[in-house]
């Protein structure tokens, strides 16, 4: 197996595991209800943060310097680019309804909890930012 | 920072891949400092260096 169909493996369950939850979620939702479909959809994002956690881990370890510095550059400027993404999909009324439906919630009780839930972890990620900052600079004294 | 791995390389007669396997970097990170788009640490400028038998100062140039 060469490098790239090994990586290509690794990464697969990020994209199999999200798209089969999101073409199962509405059967999930009309056999079990929606607050187990809720609990799913919680375990399956927590199942790729962690998953693209040790992907990326593990990926950087095989990296050079050039390598790195150019997964550092997609990092932080992927990231941004995903949070932007997020914060105008929120805004769209076809995203809420499909996640007012997906959780059997109002629409705008979707929204405030999305919107709370998208500001604490852009503002998590700031101080997490920050601390990690003021670790490096401490083992460099 | 210039440098001068592409007349060293056409003196030993090396490809890109050939020198990335001997620093252990990719080709394309061979390719990426040979045109000047990243600057290298200083420990992997010695290993470059070194895969030429040459000192750094040789392979890389000031601006």
């Amino acid at each position: 197996m060469t490098s790239k169909q090994r990586q290509i493996l690794l990464g697969a369950p990020l994209a199999i595991v999200p798209v089969v939850f999101l073409s199962v979620a509405p059967w999930l939702k009309s056999a079990v209800g929606g607050t187990v479909t809720t609990w799913v959809a919680a375990a399956v994002s927590a199942f790729v943060m962690f998953y693209a956690w040790y992907v990326a881990l593990s990926m950087q370890r095989r990296l050079d310097e050039v390598q790195r510095a150019g997964a550092d550059y997609a990092a932080k400027w992927g990231v941004t680019a995903g949070q932007i993404a997020f914060f105008v999909l929120l805004a769209l009324p076809p995203f809420q309804n499909l996640v007012g439906e997906l959780v059997n919630q109002p629409r705008g009780k979707v929204l405030l909890g999305m919107t709370i839930g998208a500001v604490g972890v852009v503002l998590l990620q700031a101080i997490g930012t920050v601390v990690a900052h003021l670790l490096w600079w401490r083992a460099r004294r | 920072m210039k440098n001068r791995i592409r007349v060293l390389r056409a003196e030993k007669n090396w490809s890109q891949a050939e020198l990335a396997e001997k620093v252990g970097v990719s080709r394309n990170s061979i390719n990426a400092i040979e045109n000047d788009k990243f600057e290298p640490s200083l420990p992997l400028a010695f290993r470059i260096a070194d895969a030429f038998a040459a000192r750094i100062e040789e392979v890389f140039l000031r601006d």
